[in-house]
């Protein structure tokens, strides 16, 4: 709310800043001379410019007020301002209204000739290009006839891959004398991508390109794009208007996994046999002729002596075979759309690496691996959060990817209504205490995902030098209001991190459950997973 | 735009700011030979605040600190130079000029850099032009063509500056934030109208034109006029001048003598303005005679030199100079002596004027060394007998005027550079269509290939960076173009092209051109005659 409050006093100081400077000057200055000639003088030039200028902006505010309540009400919201609509003026073009008038009466006071041309020349210049932009940038421009095409390559990336933004502009309306520009990003987490389009290129046809990886995974529906135009002195600038929805798509990553040869021992399910444990006299009881060196305790005497042979009986024995395994993935954490840091994306990312990784390299031991997670469904109903279950194999490994990409976190869905009677691994980032408890709890262990091991906030500081600027001279972030909102922001961050440390953190893993932690052998080696026993 | 685009068009503002001062430097410089004390002293001033205000711009000072240094600097550089002063006669005006120059030079070089000072950057090289712009206006109302010259010269700089301070921050508004940014690719243009240009151009030009006749009309207004009287000439010369006036005799040649009138000049930041009398430069003697401080000389050593603005020759060798003929009296003029009895003009009434001309030098500017021929001898002192003042005949010429000459000449420059390009053009295409000299088949497939594209860009279509021959002809949809792109790719790849394939791509590069240039229009293909480079 303060921040937009903030806005509207900017824009109306802006606005003012098109009508007060030229007044005050023409009060300070021409008016102290009660010259006949000079009064004409600003009459025959200026005059005509003021006037011109208070037409354009009334008709702007008129035609503002005619598109508002035409406007649909969902439109209503979206559409701009009046206010945004008059507010004109850049900063760079407020200042030079101030600036040119203030020369203007400085000049009558000290008498200098060059402050009286610089202060005539910006002053001109100012409300011509004012008046140029009342006439020929506003409304919807410059998409009244034009398409924007906003794609990504490629359009179904890979979490860390780089993604290269493509904006294909077709017959975009620049008016001479003005540049295009747009902002905006695919998300959160992701770069700020910037263009600057000169006027050569309006009606025709052009593609703009930036890299904007590394990817973050999930399903994007990338915000709309700023577009604006401002005119080529950087004095007057249309309103914005949003365009150029996109959608991409960004498979999570699967890393090699070490330790996951005692995650299936532990879970009772590797390739090895085990003899069953049954009574003597339970059992198949298969049997066949003695060899020598079996067990003289295993010889079956009464079938012996039926066919005449030592006949032994064979151990009874469970036959090698694939063991199954269940793993799931924990989105269960209320509450982290109150962080504002990037520590919760951060964590389930993490959360959806482990479980996938570890899903894949079980399956590559040959172990039936089913993974399961709380996934959003659409339906006629509305969405619908419910588990999704999906057995890995080659043929379905995409698709598991792509439920990777689906996974958010949710606050509906607890952990044990995704629990089976296979053996079940938790893949969370703490340790909560089942509501199902008993039997199930005893066939599921944990694989936690400790959050400080994966998340750090590693936002740099902006720069506080008494000195220095933090950025070269002419960029407005280097502004002190926006400065001091930086700081302020990466201070908020650093808070919200570590508050959801604390919140992430759960109760103490149960022994016999594992951690998983990245690893690298090297600063330049692929990352891989590391799990480790929990004693 | 590209990286190394950004970095060109941040470079240029610095330097393009420099280019201005130093123009205003050069100008000031020409018109002021005879002060070069005063014109060293500004440059080193000048060039030394700009050097200091672009570093703390590099460097990236806040602004308080920038204050701090220049004030600093202000005692701190005299302070190390006073040795230096020491040995100088005429130490404190050149310490003046210094510190006049250091102050404004060295913050409106910082402020060239800023993100919304650029008016306040440019009343420092608007102050410096102004004093070659008046200079030229006698009245101080920019009523002389050369003073309208030199302001629309300031004006398309103010332009140019402003337009450049902009296309700095839109580079910077693409590499420079406190968010992170992705880095952009150069824009790819595929299609854009072919006269864009003339409409900036024309726009950029009519914008000036406007703002520099409302300034034009009004700033003469706002200009203020200063007195100088007593400040050149001592009271005692002033008094003779207007008693011999009274009296009806000649006035003194002496620079002062001739002003009559209390003289003014135009209010300037820098006090370089030469003062004129207001209204009366016109009414200048045909004659006048020679004086020491005002008073004429009647006995003793006479001074056959104009003390003064206006000439400053002294005789050298005196009485060796002398002809021998024996001082009888009589006036002299234009190297003879009057005839006997003829009056002389002190005793003469003014009217009619002695046969003398072409007489006194205009008021202003002030010559270097003006020849100055005196009457009796070449220099020689009149007889100690003498009891009437010598006429002193100042023959003045006229200094060569460089800059009409350097203007016409840069005119006739571009003009002949404009007027050339469709004769360069036609040269080209002629070759590419039948070469001048024997060329290879492969070289003859890229001279035609080469053409269609000088059609295709006619008609305002690109090829994109990545983009084959054959796709740039399915776009283009233009016939011919699709079987120039197949030769072309053939022998690219090594396929042997023979001569019916070669005929089919000449007939087909040049109904490509033709069609090309016919979609274009007549004022694109008007305006592409002028173009270069072709592609």
């Amino acid at each position: 709310m303060s921040a937009r409050r903030d806005r509207r006093a900017t824009q109306l100081f802006r606005l003012a800043s098109l009508v007060l400077p030229p007044a005050l000057a023409f009060e300070l200055a021409f008016g102290a001379q009660h010259q006949g000639r000079l009064h004409g003088a600003v009459a025959m030039t200026l005059g005509p410019l003021w006037l011109l200028t208070a037409l354009g902006l009334a008709a702007r505010s008129i035609e503002a007020l005619v598109d508002r309540s035409r406007a649909r009400p969902e439109e209503g919201k979206a559409s701009a301002s009046l206010l945004d609509r008059l507010a004109l003026l850049t900063s760079a073009g407020t200042s030079l209204a101030w600036l040119s008038s203030f020369s203007i009466a400085l000049s009558v006071w000290v008498g200098w000739a060059s402050l009286s041309v610089v202060g005539l020349f910006g002053l001109g210049l100012l409300h011509l290009v004012v008046l140029y932009r009342l006439a020929v940038a506003g409304g919807a421009d410059p998409f009244r006839k034009a398409s924007v095409t906003r794609s990504f390559m490629p359009a179904t990336a890979t979490e860390g891959e780089p993604v290269l933004e493509q904006l294909r502009l077709s017959r975009p309306r620049i008016p001479t004398g003005f540049r295009l520009f747009a902002e905006g990003r695919v998300g959160p987490r992701w770069t700020t991508s910037r263009y600057v389009v000169d006027d050569g290129a309006s009606s025709g046809e052009i593609v703009l390109e930036s890299e904007v990886g590394p990817a973050r995974r999930g399903e994007h529906r990338a915000e709309p794009l700023l577009f604006w135009l401002q005119d080529v002195f950087g004095l007057t600038r249309s309103p914005y208007v949003r365009a150029g929805e996109a959608e991409l798509t960004v498979l999570p990553r699967a890393c090699p996994v070490r330790g996951d040869k005692a995650l299936l021992s532990a879970g009772g399910a590797d390739k090895e046999p085990r003899p069953a444990l049954r009574m003597p006299t339970e059992g198949s009881l298969q049997i066949r002729e003695y060899q020598p060196g079996d067990d003289a305790r295993r010889v079956h005497w009464v079938r012996s002596l039926a066919t005449g042979k030592l006949m032994v009986r064979l151990p009874d024995e469970v036959p090698p075979d694939l063991p199954s395994v269940r793993i799931v993935l924990d989105t269960f954490l209320p509450g982290t759309e109150t962080f504002s840091c990037a520590a919760p994306a951060t964590l389930l990312d993490a959360l959806v690496e482990v479980w996938l990784s570890v899903a894949e390299s079980l399956a590559q031991r040959g172990a039936k691996v089913t993974m399961v997670l709380p996934v959003t469904q659409r339906g006629p109903q509305g969405d619908s959060l419910a588990a999704r279950s999906l057995r890995l194999g080659p043929a379905t490994r995409a698709e598991a990817r792509k439920l990777g990409a689906l996974a958010s976190w949710q606050a509906s869905l607890p952990v044990e209504s995704m629990l089976g009677k296979e053996p079940t691994y938790l893949v969370s980032c703490r340790v909560q205490p089942l509501l199902a408890g008993g039997a199930f709890a005893e066939k599921a262990r944990w694989i936690v995902v400790p959050e400080p091991a994966w998340t750090c906030f590693d936002e740099p500081l902006p720069s506080r030098s008494v000195a220095r600027l933090p950025l070269p001279l002419g960029v407005p972030d280097n502004r002190w209001a926006r400065r001091k909102r930086a700081t302020w922001a990466w201070w908020r961050g650093l808070g919200a991190h570590t508050a959801f440390t604390r919140h992430a953190s759960g109760m103490t893993a149960p022994r016999g459950s594992f951690s998983a932690r990245p690893m690298r052998q090297s600063p330049t080696a692929p990352r891989q997973i590391a799990l480790e026993v929990m004693r | 735009m590209s990286a190394r685009s950004s970095r060109i068009g941040e470079a240029t503002v610095p330097l393009f700011y420099v280019l201005t001062v130093v123009s205003g430097l050069a100008l000031l410089t020409a018109r002021r030979l005879d002060e070069l004390e005063a014109m060293g002293t500004l440059w080193l001033s000048v060039a030394v605040a700009t050097a200091v205000g672009l570093g703390l711009a590099w460097f990236r000072a806040r602004l308080w600190l920038a204050l701090l240094v220049v004030f600093n600097a202000m005692w701190i550089l005299p302070a190390v130079a006073v040795q230096v002063m020491h040995h100088m006669t005429g130490a404190w005006p050149v310490l003046s000029i210094f510190l006049l120059a250091f102050a404004p030079g060295a913050l409106a070089a910082y402020f060239a850099l800023s993100e919304r000072l650029g008016l306040a950057s440019f009343w420092f090289p608007a102050a410096i032009w102004m004093l070659s712009i008046l200079d030229h206006s006698d009245d101080g109302a920019l009523a002389d063509p050369m003073s309208w010259v030199l302001l629309t010269a300031l004006a398309t700089l103010m332009l140019a500056s402003f337009l450049l301070q902009e296309s700095r921050r839109a580079a910077l508004f693409q590499t420079h934030a406190s968010r992170r940014l992705a880095p952009a690719r150069p824009t790819v243009v595929l299609h854009k109208k072919p006269l864009r240009s003339v409409a900036q151009i024309a726009w950029a030009g009519s914008l000036g034109l406007v703002t520099l006749g409302l300034t034009g009309v009004v700033a003469p207004h706002l200009f203020q006029k200063e007195k100088f009287d007593g400040e050149h000439r001592g009271d005692t010369g002033a008094e003779t001048d207007r008693a011999m006036e009274e009296s009806g005799a000649l006035p003194c040649c002496s620079g002062s003598s001739f002003d009559d009138e209390p003289e003014h000049r135009v209010r300037e930041y820098f006090p370089f303005l030469h003062p004129r009398d207001e209204g009366h430069t016109a009414a200048r003697p045909d004659a006048c005679l020679a004086c020491q401080n005002g008073v004429p000389i009647t006995s003793g050593k006479a001074v056959a030199a104009a003390p003064g603005p206006y000439a400053t020759a002294t005789p050298a060798s005196g009485a060796a100079a002398w002809n021998g003929q024996a001082w009888n009296g009589a006036p002299w003029t234009n190297g003879q002596p009057l005839p006997a009895g003829t009056a002389t003009p002190v005793a003469q009434a003014p009217a009619p004027p002695p046969t003398v001309a072409p007489l006194l030098p205009p008021k202003l500017p002030k010559p270097a060394v003006a020849p100055v021929h005196i009457v009796p001898g070449h220099g020689a002192a009149p007889p100690s007998s003498a009891r009437l003042p010598p006429i002193v005949v100042v023959k003045r010429e006229e200094p060569i005027d460089l800059f009409p000459w350097l203007v016409a000449f840069a005119i006739s420059a571009i003009v002949a550079q404009v007027s050339l390009r469709p004769l360069r053009r036609h040269l080209v295409v002629r070759h590419l269509l039948r070469p001048f000299w024997r060329e290879t088949v492969d070289q003859r497939v890229s001279n035609l290939w080469q053409l269609v594209l000088i059609g295709l860009r006619d008609a305002g279509l690109y090829a994109g960076p990545e983009e084959s021959p054959i796709e740039l002809g399915k776009r283009a949809q233009i016939a011919g173009v699709d079987l120039c792109a197949t030769v072309l790719e053939r022998a690219r790849h090594g396929v042997r092209v023979d001569a019916a394939d070669l005929a089919a791509m000449e007939d087909a590069a040049r109904a490509a051109y033709r069609e090309a240039r016919r979609r274009a229009g007549i004022f694109s293909r008007a305006g592409a005659s002028l173009r270069w480079p072709l592609v």
